[in-house]
Formats: C-alpha cells, sequence, structure tokens
C-alpha cells in the first residue's frame, strides 16, 4: 500500500521536481496514501469478504485414539498367547499384532513342546489368515462347484439343521471326520453332538504316521504315543522317522535333538539313520545308510538279533523268531556292512536306558511290523520308560485305519446319513482304493468346513468355512498335563464361523463356544491343575502364558526304566519271511513345505527352498546320482512313472544319499481345487499310493518302467553349486579330533593388511555366531526372516531365474563320496563385513557402517547401480528387478510389519540383523534407564531357530555368549581371505561318526 | 607440412590428379546435393533399429529391470557390456585425431573427422546405458552428481562408478570441443559455397565468423594442438577408469591389475575395427574412395592387427597371472571362462580377437576392401563377447558355489543393444548429411595439385 508509482521524467529539471506545478497542483496534493480508486476497490473487496465470512469449510473430522482399546498403542506391539493347530504337535504360540493385526507368528518359550521355537508351516500359517482365497461366507455346494452359491448362516442353519433331523430320523448315523483330534474341548463338544445326532468321530491325517499307534497298541496295549525324548538319548537310532521335519513334533523334537549335540558341553549324542528315503532328519545323521525300502526292518532284525539273541535278553519267543536274521545273514543283502552293524549294536548296548530308536516315516513298507521290532529293541534296552516316557502320553484321538475303512462301507451301505469334514482333504489324499469319493454320493447330508475351497469341499452340500485359528477360541493338549489355549487376536476377516460354533448351533444349544471353552475348562481341566487360585485367575494366567502345565515331578530328569516287555500278541503280525524287492521303488514323503496338502496355497512355503533339492514351487522325483546315469537323464528332465494303476510325471531331481533303485517324491502338490497361489504348483502324487491289508503303503511302491518325456522343465533351484569345489568355505571334524584338538578342521586364520582404517565403535558393535554343528537345515530362519522383514514372495519365474528375495539363506554343501556324502548346512546371510566390499563401491553412499557395526542398506538412497551385489563375496544382496510389493494380494498386506520399509521397485536390499528389533530392544532399555542385556536382543532367525544355532548379541560386551563362540576354537569366517572381515562367526561342523571313548 | 627427406616410395595419400577444387566438391557433395538412395536405405534401417530399441525401452522403464535378464547373481549383463563396449568404440576417433596428431601420422587426415564423429556418437550411445540400467534412473541420472541439495546429499568419491562418471563426461567434453574445433574451417568452406539462404545462416552460425585469417589460422593452430595435447591422456584414462569399475572390485575375474592397459588395447582394437566398418560404409554410400583410400584402411588394419595382438597377449597373461598367483579364486574364474557354460562366449571372443586379425599379416588380404570390412565386424562382435564374457562368467560363479547362477538376456536385453547401435548410426548417417566427413582444408594441407604425385 506504501509505493508510491515511479514517475517518468523528461529532463533533469523535471526528475529534480523543477515545474512541479506542472505534476501536482496543490490541491491535489496527496493526503492518504490511498487514492479514491484504491479507496473503492478496497471497500468492495471488504464488502464481498463480509458476504463471504458466514460459509463454513466441509468438515472433515479426523478422530484421533480419543477412546482407544485399552489395549492397543499405536507403534508397541502386542503379544498373545496361542496355540499352532497346524499338526498334532500343538506348539505354543506368540501371536504378535501391530494395530489390531496378527503380524508374526513366535514360538511361546514357556509352552514345554516347542520352547520358543516354531516349523516353517505353523510360522507361514500367518499368511494363510490373510490368504485372498478365502471364502467369504457359508456355500452352498450341491456337490457341484459351478452350481454353488452364497448362503446366508441362518440359512445354512436351517437347511443343516432340517437335514440332520431327517437323517436322525432315517436311523442314519452321523460321522465326523477330523484330522488328528488333540484338542480336549473340541473332542467333547463333537462326543456330545453325536450322542444328539448318533454317530461316531474319526480321523485322519495322512502326515501322521499312525502305523506306530497301530503298533504301539499291538506291543503294549494302549493306542497312545510316548513322548519322546530326543533330549537326554546319548545314542539315536532312527529308521527312516523324519523326526526333524514332519514326523510327530518335529520343533520339540529338533529341540531335543540339539541338546545331544551341543559338544562344547563335554558329550556329544551319536544319530544313526537308516532310511529307505532320504530325510532331513537322514541329512544330520553321524551315520547315514540308504536302504531299499522294507530292508530297514531287517536291519532292526539284525540289530535285535546281535542284542537279544547274542546278549540273551528279553523273551525266549523272540529269539525263534530272529534267530534267520543274524547280522552276517543280512548285512549283505542290505548293502552294510556287518562291522558296522555291530558296532551300532554294540553302541546301542553301551548306552543302554539313554538310547532311542525311533521307527518310520508315515507309510513305511511294514511299518507296523517295524514299529514292534522298534518297541522290542527300546524294551530290551530299557530306553522304553527312559528316553521314551509314557507318564505324559498326549491324549490324542486317532483312530485306526480300519476305521475309515469301515467309515466307507457303511456310507457305500447307505448308513451315513450325514458326514461332516474338518481339517482335512480326503477326497485329494486317501487311497483310490478306498473308494471315499465314490461313498460320497450315498451321503445324503456332506458338509465340508475348509476355508479355501479344496477338492473336497467341492464335493459338498455345504461349505460351512471356519475360522482361522487365530480368529477362533479352542484349546490343545499337547501331552497329559500340558494343555494350552488357542485364542482369537483378530475378528474374522472373512464371513466365517468356527466349526465349534456350527457345531453348537446344530446342536442345538445356544451358547457361544467361548462359553462352552470356559466351561469345559473350569470344569475339566481347572480341579486337575490344583492351581488354588480361583477360576478367573487361573483362566487370566492361562490365556497369559498361552499354557497350564501340571505335569507330575520334575520333568528334566530321565525316568525310571519301565519293565514293560513287548506283548507277545505283537510278533504275531510281524511278516514271516522278509524278501527285499529289486527294480526301481517309489516311495512318497509328506511334504516339508505343505504336509499333505493342507498348507498348499501358501507362499512363503512355495517359495522356501526345500530343504533336500533347494527346489521351490515344485515337487521333484528324486533319483539317486547312480539310476540318474543309468537311465541318461539329468536334472530338470521330465520323465513319466508307471506303476500298478497310476502313471506319473515329474521333473528329475538328482539327489544323493538315496539308495540306487530308489525314487522318491512328496506328497500334497499337484492340488487342482486351489486358490491363486497354489494353481500348478507340482504334481499330485496320491494317486501312488497303495491300500495294503488296511494300512497306506507310500514306501516301497513298485514302478514298472521309467520313460522320458523328452520335456525338460527349469527348476527354480535357489543354490548354484552342492559342491564346495574345494574353496575352505565350510569347515569340519569328527568328534574324536575335535576332543584332541578343538581346533580342528579349523584353519588357523590368516592376517591380512588393511587399507582402511578401523572403524571405531564406542558402544555396541553387534556380531553374530552360528555353529554349522547344530543346524539342521530346516529353513526356519528364512520364514521368520520374511515374517519380520517383509521380504516378498516373487514366484517360481522369478525365483527360477535367480531372483529369490530371502535375506538368509541355507547353503548345503556335500562332502565326500558322491552316492552317499556327508552334508553340512550353512546359514548364509549378510555378513555385516567391517570391510565391506559393497559400502566402497556405492556411488551414492546408499550402503553405509553404522557406529554399531550394522551394514545399513539406506532404500530411499539407492538408484540401484547393483555394484554392491556384484562386489558381495557372500552374494547376500537381494534387488528388487520389479515392483514386487505391488503384486501382494489384498488382504496380504495386513500382514506386514509396519517397522520395516517395503522396499520399493529398483531399489537393493538385505539382511539388516534386525535393526528393528535391536532398536525395540534398545528403546526398551532407555525407557527403563538400564543397559541393553546380553541375549535380549534377538534377530529373527535366531528366535525361530529350533536348535539355538545362532546367537547374536554385543562384540563389545565382554561377558556376552557371542563373543564367547566368536572366539572358541571352533569359530571361523567364511572367505577370511577376501579381508571383508565379517562380523559373523561360524562353527565348525562336528560329527560323531567314529569310535570314541 | 611436407617433408622430402622420405626417400621409400610412399603411397600417395589420395588419388592423384585432384585438385583443392576437387576436394571441396566431392566432401560437399553430400551436403549441397539430395542425399542417394543408398543413404536412405542405410537410415531407414538404423532408425528402425532405434526404434525398436525406443519400444522396448519402455517396458523397461514401466515395469523394471526385471524385463531384462539380469539376476541376484549376475547383476550386471549386456547393459554394462554395451556401455563398455560403445565407450571402447569412442577410443579409436580421438587417438587418430590427437594422439596421431602429435606424432605428424598425416594420413590420418582423411578419416579424423568421421572417426571423431563416431567417437561423439559413441559416447553419447554408452552413457545411455549407465543411466538405464540402474534401478531406478529418475534418480539414478543425477544423484551420482555431487550438486549442492537440502537432503545433504553426497557422493561416494571411493566408488569406480563415481570416478566413471566424471571420466566419461570429461572425455565427451574434450572429444566435442576437439572435434567441433577441427570442424570450424570447413564449416566457413560450406558457408562460403552455400548458395540458399537458410543454408547460409546456419552454417554462418556454426562457424562462428571463421575467416580464414592468419591471425585465425595462428590461434586454431594452437589450440588444436592443445587440445590434442588434452585429449591425449584421456585416450588412455577413460578406458583405465571404466576398467576400475571391474580391477577395482573383489571379484575373481575382474579384480586384475592388467585391466587398464588390456582394456585401452582393446578399446583402440574395437574403435578402430569400428573405423573401417563405417568408413568402408561412408566411401561407398558418400563416393569419397578418392580421399579415403585404401592406403589409409590398411593403416587402420595394421593398428587392428597390432591391437589384436595385445589383447591376445592379455588373454593369455590373464590365465598365466591367475595360474601363477595360486589363488584358488582366481584360477577356477579363468579355468571356468574356458570351460564353463559360457565357454562358447569365450571361444568366440579368442577366435573373433585374436584368430581373425592374424588374416592382416597379408598385405593382400590387408587391402581386400570385401576382407577387410568382414573382419571388421567380426572383431566388433569378439570385442562385444569380451566385454560379455569378463563381465557375465566372472558374475555368474563367484566365490561361493552357492550362489552360482546362469544368465540369459532376454529380448529386451538384444531389443535395447539393437537399438544402440540403431541410436549410433542414425546420429552417424545425419552427421555424414550436415557436416564435411573428411576434413578438407588438412586433406588440402597435403596436397600438390598439378603433380602426378607429391613425391
Amino acid at each position: 500500500m506504501s509505493k508510491k508509482k515511479e514517475k517518468f521524467w523528461g529532463s533533469l529539471e523535471q526528475a529534480e521536481d523543477v515545474g512541479r506545478e506542472f505534476i501536482s497542483p496543490p490541491e491535489k496534493q496527496v493526503v492518504s496514501e490511498i487514492d479514491r480508486r484504491d479507496f473503492l476497490k478496497y471497500m468492495g473487496a471488504g464488502m464481498l469478504l463480509a458476504t463471504m465470512a458466514c460459509t463454513r469449510r466441509p468438515i472433515e473430522k479426523i478422530i484421533p485414539y480419543v477412546n482407544r482399546p485399552l489395549e492397543v498403542t499405536p507403534g508397541v506391539a502386542n503379544w498373545y498367547a496361542s496355540t499352532c493347530t497346524g499338526c498334532a504337535a500343538s506348539c505354543g504360540v506368540l501371536v504378535k499384532t501391530r494395530e489390531g493385526r496378527p503380524i508374526k507368528l513366535e514360538g511361546n518359550t514357556d509352552h514345554p513342546v516347542n520352547q520358543g521355537a516354531l516349523c516353517i508351516r505353523g510360522q507361514a500359517s500367518l499368511i494363510d489368515l490373510y490368504n485372498p482365497d478365502r471364502l467369504d461366507g457359508p456355500i452352498e455346494m450341491k456337490r457341484d462347484v459351478t452350481q454353488k452359491g452364497q448362503i446366508s448362516w441362518a440359512v445354512l442353519d436351517r437347511k443343516i439343521q432340517v437335514k440332520l433331523d431327517e437323517v436322525k430320523a432315517r436311523g442314519q448315523s452321523v460321522y465326523v471326520f477330523t484330522g488328528l483330534a488333540n484338542s480336549p474341548a473340541t473332542s467333547k463338544l463333537i462326543e456330545e453332538f453325536l450322542t444328539v445326532y448318533p454317530g461316531r468321530h474319526v480321523t485322519y491325517d495322512a502326515s501322521f504316521p499312525a502305523e506306530i499307534l497301530d503298533a504301539f497298541e499291538q506291543s503294549y496295549g494302549s493306542r497312545s504315543l510316548p513322548r519322546y525324548r530326543f533330549d537326554q538319548a546319548r545314542t539315536i537310532l532312527s529308521f527312516g522317522a523324519d523326526f526333524l521335519g514332519t514326523w510327530v513334533s518335529p520343533v520339540e523334537f529338533a529341540k531335543g535333538f540339539s541338546k545331544g549335540r551341543r559338544v562344547e558341553s563335554g558329550s556329544m549324542s551319536r544319530f544313526v539313520a537308516i532310511e529307505p528315503a532320504l530325510t532331513l532328519t537322514g541329512t544330520n545323521a553321524d551315520l547315514y545308510f540308504p536302504v531299499k525300502p522294507g530292508d530297514e526292518l531287517l536291519v532292526a532284525y539284525a540289530l535285535a538279533h546281535e542284542i537279544l539273541v547274542k546278549n540273551a535278553l528279553g523273551n525266549g519267543i523272540y529269539h525263534t523268531l530272529l534267530t534267520p536274521y543274524s547280522i552276517e545273514n543280512v548285512a549283505a543283502q542290505v548293502g552294510i556292512k556287518a562291522a558296522i552293524l555291530k558296532k551300532i549294536a554294540q553302541n546301542l548296548l553301551d548306552h543302554r536306558g539313554s538310547g532311542l530308536i525311533v521307527g518310520g516315516n508315515p507309510g513305511a513298507k511294514n511299518a507296523a511290523a517295524l514299529q514292534v521290532v522298534v518297541n522290542l529293541l527300546n524294551s530290551a534296552l530299557e530306553n522304553d520308560g527312559a528316553t521314551l516316557d509314557w507318564s505324559l502320553s498326549p491324549s490324542l484321538v486317532s483312530t485306526s485305519l480300519s476305521e475309515l475303512v469301515d467309515l466307507v462301507s457303511e456310507m457305500k451301505k447307505g448308513n451315513v446319513g450325514a458326514l461332516f469334514m474338518l481339517d482335512s482333504n480326503a477326497v485329494f489324499s486317501l487311497p483310490r482304493e478306498l473308494g471315499f469319493t465314490e461313498a460320497l454320493k450315498k451321503v445324503s447330508l456332506f458338509v465340508d468346513f475348509s476355508n479355501q475351497l479344496n477338492e473336497t469341499a467341492v464335493l459338498a452340500d455345504f461349505v460351512a468355512p471356519q475360522t482361522h485359528f487365530l480368529e477362533s477360541w479352542g484349546d490343545r493338549a499337547a501331552y497329559k498335563g500340558v494343555l494350552s489355549l488357542v485364542q482369537p487376536t483378530i475378528a474374522p476377516l472373512m464371513n466365517s464361523r468356527s466349526f465349534e460354533d456350527s457345531l453348537l448351533v446344530w446342536k442345538g444349544a445356544t451358547t457361544s463356544f467361548y462359553d462352552y471353552l470356559r466351561n469345559f475348562w473350569q470344569n475339566e481341566i481347572y480341579p486337575k491343575a490344583a492351581t488354588g487360585v480361583g477360576f478367573e485367575a487361573f483362566w487370566q494366567e492361562a490365556l497369559q502364558k498361552g499354557v497350564v502345565d501340571y505335569r507330575a515331578g520334575d520333568d528334566s530328569k530321565a525316568k525310571l526304566a519301565s519293565s514293560r516287555s513287548v506283548g507277545g500278541q505283537a510278533l504275531g503280525t510281524l511278516p514271516a519271511t522278509i524278501k527285499s524287492q529289486e527294480g526301481f521303488q517309489l516311495s512318497l514323503m509328506p511334504s516339508l513345505q505343505v504336509l499333505d496338502g493342507r498348507f498348499a496355497n501358501n507362499g512363503w512355503l512355495y517359495e522356501l527352498p526345500h530343504a533336500l533339492s533347494k527346489v521351490t514351487w515344485d515337487n521333484t522325483l528324486s533319483i539317486s546320482p547312480e539310476a540318474a546315469k543309468d537311465l541318461g537323464v539329468v536334472q530338470g528332465e521330465v520323465v513319466r512313472i508307471e506303476g500298478d494303476g497310476f502313471s506319473l510325471e515329474l521333473p528329475i531331481f538328482v539327489q544323493p544319499k538315496l539308495y540306487g533303485k530308489s525314487l522318491m517324491t512328496e506328497v500334497g502338490y499337484g492340488r487342482t481345487v486351489i486358490g491363486r497361489f497354489g494353481e500348478k504348483v507340482g504334481v499330485n502324487t496320491f494317486p501312488a499310493q497303495k491300500l495294503v491289508n488296511q494300512n497306506i503303503v507310500w514306501q516301497g511302491i513298485t514302478i514298472h518302467s521309467i520313460s522320458k518325456t523328452g520335456i525338460r522343465e527349469k527348476l527354480a533351484i535357489t543354490q548354484g553349486s552342492f559342491n564346495t569345489h574345494g574353496r575352505p568355505v565350510v569347515r569340519d571334524a569328527s568328534y574324536s579330533e575335535f576332543l584332541k584338538d578343538p581346533k580342528a578342521g579349523n584353519e588357523d586364520s590368516t592376517h591380512l593388511m588393511t587399507l582402511w582404517t578401523k572403524h571405531e565403535y564406542k558402544g555396541h558393535r553387534w556380531g553374530m555366531a552360528i555353529d554349522t554343528s547344530l543346524c539342521i537345515g530346516c529353513g526356519v530362519c528364512q520364514i521368520g526372516c520374511q515374517a519380520e522383514n517383509n521380504v516378498l514372495v516373487v514366484g517360481k519365474d522369478q525365483v527360477s531365474i535367480g531372483r529369490e528375495m530371502s535375506w538368509i539363506r541355507i547353503d548345503r554343501y556335500f562332502k565326500g563320496d558322491t552316492a552317499n556324502p556327508e552334508v553340512v548346512y550353512q546359514p548364509m546371510l549378510c555378513q555385516h563385513c567391517e570391510n565391506a566390499p559393497c559400502e566402497t563401491v556405492c556411488p551414492v553412499l546408499a550402503t553405509v557402517h553404522s557406529d554399531e557395526g550394522l551394514n545399513q542398506m539406506i532404500y530411499n538412497r539407492c538408484v540401484g547401480t547393483r555394484y554392491c551385489s556384484n562386489n558381495c563375496p557372500y552374494k547376500v544382496r537381494r534387488f528388487n528387478y520389479f515392483d514386487y510389493a505391488e503384486q501382494i494380494h489384498k488382504p496380504t498386506h495386513l500382514a506386514l510389519n509396519p517397522d520395516v520399509t517395503v522396499r520399493s521397485q529398483g531399489v537393493m536390499e538385505k539382511c539388516s540383523f534386525c535393526t528393528q528389533r535391536i532398536r525395540e530392544v534398545k528403546d526398551t532399555a532407555r525407557t527403563e534407564k538400564r543397559v541393553v542385556k546380553d541375549g535380549e536382543i534377538k534377530t529373527a532367525c535366531q528366535q525361530s531357530c529350533p536348535t539355538d544355532a545362532i546367537v547374536f548379541g554385543d562384540i563389545n560386551d565382554a561377558n556376552s555368549m557371542v563373543l564367547r563362540w566368536q572366539q572358541g576354537p571352533r569359530a571361523y569366517r567364511v572367505l577370511e581371505e577376501v579381508n571383508a572381515l565379517p562380523q559373523i562367526a561360524y562353527m565348525t561342523k562336528i560329527r560323531n561318526h567314529e569310535e570314541t571313548t | 607440412m611436407e617433408s622430402n627427406a622420405n626417400l621409400l616410395n610412399r603411397e600417395s595419400l589420395i588419388t592423384p590428379q585432384r585438385s583443392y577444387a576437387d576436394v571441396s566438391r566431392d566432401v560437399c557433395r553430400p551436403l549441397e546435393s539430395f542425399p542417394t538412395g543408398r543413404w536412405y536405405v542405410c537410415l531407414m534401417i538404423s532408425l528402425g533399429a532405434l526404434l525398436i530399441g525406443v519400444v522396448a525401452g519402455f517396458p523397461l522403464l514401466r515395469d523394471g529391470l526385471g524385463v531384462l535378464g539380469i539376476n541376484n547373481v549376475v547383476a550386471w549383463g549386456t547393459f554394462i557390456t554395451n556401455f563398455v563396449f560403445w565407450i571402447g568404440i569412442g577410443h579409436a576417433g580421438t587417438l587418430i585425431s590427437a594422439i596421431l596428431f602429435l606424432f605428424r601420422q598425416r594420413w590420418r587426415t582423411a578419416v579424423n573427422r568421421s572417426a571423431e564423429a563416431m567417437t561423439i556418437f559413441a559416447v553419447m550411445t554408452a552413457g545411455i546405458f549407465p543411466i538405464l540400467h540402474t534401478g531406478r534412473p529418475w534418480y539414478g541420472a543425477f544423484w551420482l552428481f555431487p550438486y549442492p541439495n537440502q537432503r545433504q546429499l553426497w557422493v561416494n568419491f571411493r566408488s569406480p562408478l563415481e570416478w566413471d562418471v566424471w571420466a566419461v563426461s570429461t572425455y565427451f567434453t574434450i572429444s566435442l570441443l576437439f572435434w567441433y574445433l577441427g570442424l570450424i574451417p570447413d564449416i566457413a568452406s560450406v558457408r562460403d559455397r552455400a548458395k540458399n539462404k537458410m543454408r547460409k545462416l546456419v552454417y554462418t552460425i556454426l562457424s562462428f565468423g571463421w575467416r580464414g585469417g592468419a591471425r585465425h589460422w595462428n590461434h586454431y593452430e594452437m589450440l588444436y594442438l592443445l587440445l590434442a595435447a588434452l585429449s591425449t591422456p584421456l585416450v588412455l584414462s577413460v578406458h583405465s577408469i571404466v576398467s576400475f569399475d571391474f580391477a577395482v572390485s573383489i571379484l575373481p575375474g575382474w579384480h586384475t591389475t592388467i585391466f587398464p592397459p588390456y582394456f585401452v588395447a582393446g578399446a583402440i582394437f574395437s574403435g578402430f575395427a569400428m573405423v573401417v566398418t563405417l568408413l568402408v560404409i561412408a566411401r561407398e554410400v558418400f563416393n569419397l574412395k578418392d580421399y579415403i583410400t585404401t592406403y589409409h584402411l590398411e593403416n587402420m588394419n595394421k593398428i587392428m592387427l597390432l591391437t589384436g595382438m595385445m589383447v591376445g597377449y592379455a588373454y593369455i597373461m590373464e590365465f598365466f597371472i591367475a595360474w601363477y598367483s595360486g589363488n584358488l579364486y582366481e584360477r577356477f574364474a579363468f579355468i571356468n571362462r574356458a570351460t564353463g557354460p559360457f565357454a562358447w562366449a569365450y571361444w568366440i571372443m579368442m577366435s573373433c580377437n585374436v584368430i581373425t586379425p592374424q588374416i592382416f599379416w597379408f598385405r593382400k588380404l590387408r587391402r581386400s576392401i570385401p576382407i577387410m570390412f568382414v573382419v571388421s565386424l567380426i572383431i566388433n562382435v569378439g570385442m562385444w563377447f569380451e566385454r560379455f564374457v569378463i563381465i557375465v562368467t566372472s558374475l555368474h560363479r563367484d566365490y561361493l558355489p552357492s550362489s552360482w547362477e546362469y544368465y540369459v538376456p532376454t529380448r529386451y536385453d538384444w531389443a535395447i543393444t539393437l537399438g544402440s547401435f540403431g541410436f549410433f548410426f542414425t546420429f552417424f548417417l545425419l552427421f555424414c548429411r550436415v557436416l564435411p566427413t573428411v576434413a578438407m582444408f588438412e586433406v588440402k594441407s597435403i596436397m600438390k595439385p598439378g603433380k602426378e604425385s607429391y613425391n
């Protein structure tokens, strides 16, 4: 307003105001700085403003947590204890929720089964919760997928109740078909339901070795499972049981197994595996012997002969049976040297009462007979009652296969009026010979409870989608006296209802399952637990801790040997003569990834490299190198195998450690009715299974011909070479060498000079140590990392051209003999090198060293030259070739960890040592005005490791565990000679495979 | 400028019996007449190739680098191969114009202009690749420069990629100046010959007021000499620094002290091959056979023979040192090159670069236009594969056997590679249409019109 207009002047006089009268007459002299025109302008504008002043802006309320939910603090995770329902093992889990969304599953350290760890399938079941293919509401399927129609729960309830009453009126029975049932409340509810509508409860779990239950029943008269105490076993002998992978309770067994493998503790267990088909467990054996399917029974006989007959142990009737099977007679047939078998027998005798012998995988040839002999051995060696703890037998409801056979015949007769199918995909996994699918047609009401469509659900009348276990109430009994609760951590994402609630409604009850469960616990569990507090307090504590443990006695000590001996009637089931079969034989294995197919349609599991083959997104036909050579087939070549009534086309994977003519493949793949992730993943190998004498046979299936199809498939294998090519990347020694010199197998480190000045670490300096002796190669760390760090799934096409995103991988190397090599697993992740080669070459300083020794990756600064990856000797950096995050299917994005950036297209990423977890603990410590305690920070890989092979901590802390490990005689650094000075030390692999005192 | 001391009967540098006027007329003809059909055919082919590259570039920028064949292990592929290849091509121009100038090699006069133009276009082509191959080119294009910014970001001067930025941009600037300086007197000639007003205006501006006075020539000669002296070390430094991208890393097969001289020799080798390829075409298309004679081409073939043997020596020496070092990884890297999954690429490289040029020992073959054309193409292919072999075979199997991987370029790799040739040739063809391809005033300086032959 204050400006005066510049006037132009025509002459100097004018400029100096000479002749002023011509320019501004006195009467017009400016009084105010506003002239008339400006005044009018301002007045107009002012009036306009005055009229506008009353208009309000549109109201858009943003509401903070004024009444915020009591438990939710934005940015702070809540942890809820629950129980994993993926298999019968019933591991306790802690569910990490952020702003009400479950984002990670971790093992519950208070739970005596898994003690803090959780298997790959358990951890990956988190994203099943967010699976976009989940059903949203009940479906009237009418046994035809093209006819399906969405209905409401009310309509469903009405229709089912009407039908159930019809069934009851007709006098037909109602069958409830479930997986292995170890939920006391649910079992009770089913029982009650079946009193209202008479019928039976049948269970079937394709990946559970139910034969061993049959054998226990024959041997000891009770159909129950002992608690296997791998932690107390000094010598372990396994006949093909994959107890570290899928067998019964793998996480618990891995925990226990690892306790005996800590060489620094002064002793080391010996593990001998005799396997008809290679398992993850077998690769961790000190001594491994591949045999023909069925021959493991012969070996068991021979060992029993050596132990029982020669030492005159046990009942005489066994001796007559065992006479023909002396080691000398058997050795040649099974291809194991007699001297070795004798040593094994001697070793078992030496560790009487502290040995453990376990039987076969599901569907093993002569599985029940094998288990009977195993029982015989365990009893004779007084392991029974010691390492096999019967005092804690879980109250598992598991019916034998004969009941299933009965069910099918009842169905065929038309006696089954209604069939409820829970947690089981029977149409997919039951043997064809059983005729289950055909028999279904005679059932007037067939209801499936799957929350995603599967082969069985599409044949149902109704699909009543049950909630995911993270949305439901429930309980599990892992052992006698060890109970845990399943509690919901999120309201059902889809319009689904728990099986139990459905059952309650159809039964005519008005209570919810929550009330039912509480009542059940109040009446059944609470009195037994006898805690002395009120029920409310007991219930609260159970919910909080996730587990109620009222086992009697001290758990840590070995139990006294039982005096039980194997019942004579069991011997009747033993085959009179055993002839091992020649020619190619196929073995089906429960999948490490998807078990029997129940975890199919899960991207995390599909993309996790298979522990044995490192193949992703596929099941393969594993074949020994020798057989591959004979047949002239190479990796990836698709072959057709034909047996009795089936033919399969599978890509070849050449697998060392397999018996010459053994073929091996996994079940659970090749599902046809499945969601978007599982489409065309692998081949369904269930058609190869056989039903022989009311036993399902998965191993030793005769193959008549193997022919080439001429097709070559590119397998998505994540490991380039299984051979170390003479490079000292893994180091190993035998236990006897280790006892003589703890540094055995570990070369002295080379002293190299460096051009750079060393970093200074005034506060913390993070480091890691990994014991390759303990690592069993299960891949749990990879899934744990994936969940924690938002590592994205990229799909088969990307993995097959080498673009997998996992921040940690497990390298597996073979050593020695090509047919039966020794195996070393080596988890490989960013080494956070002191002289990081990646840091110097980044032109934009997107990867730099922190003052706590972390090699940091700054995503928003990265332009993606990928030079860092080229210069990384460990090749642990991962590049976002596409915008993979764009491809997340909603609502899976809810599973992302909000503490970790989701990386965008064109940036590099890699292991951060879980910097957000470090931050969290440091913040807590600061709030509590204390220092960070050793072991307080756990990286995701470390946390999930079932064998505690990973230690993380502060190297600057003189008392830290990680420093002790790093300075130990077994510690070495990978590629030390490159002088990158990695912060991760590896411990040599120790094998107890020689005679030691 | 002429020396009479040479008693040997040297071949004339241009076809005898040409007058100064002939030179101007012949060289300016392509500029002053309508292009020939052959030129149009060449341009259409080049534009077609360029178009393929541009079309392939869209998905590359939209979807990400995933459309290429590179992966976690082989993170650099055809793009960096192309980058090094084109930078290498760019070497002959500066070598001819600067080093041969300082050594007073008079035969350079007929070929230096087009060789320098080739340098400029090759460096331009090369420059596309480092930017396109970054994951986020929209940042990569400028975050590599240390400009002051409020985010307080700086660059890492320890990174060889950063050195590249400076080396290549310096080289491009100096080469451009040097080339343009040499063009000024000739542009002035074109200006003076121009009959069309527009044409006159454009060339007037481009000639910077060159009048050909004695002072102009004096300044020109001095500046040209200085720039020649400045660019001479650049010839050596640029490819040395490009080789540092590899030599400074710790990868077996990359971490090699022989790389700088080996890369420079290879660059000159490939550069001359490209010059021969281009000149054989250009002298045909623009009818310049009188000025770019067999003698010129033969000289360049001799240089190819020499540098070919130098790279051959480097290939063998690398193997020897790998064995002599006793380094497990190093040894493996080289054995893997010759016998591993990429052995085919290695043997293409060896046969194209080491064996093929040996036929230039024979004068007759060395002077045969069809043969040298084919050989120069083979050498171009071989040198492309040399870079491919160095980059891909070293990366695909490095320290940990667990991370070994194979690499298959996709159609996008090939399309954009093809596009880069299109880009280069399009520029070159346009250059031939609008600027004199032969340095007229320099050629005139070595002529003796009216004599049968100048010696």
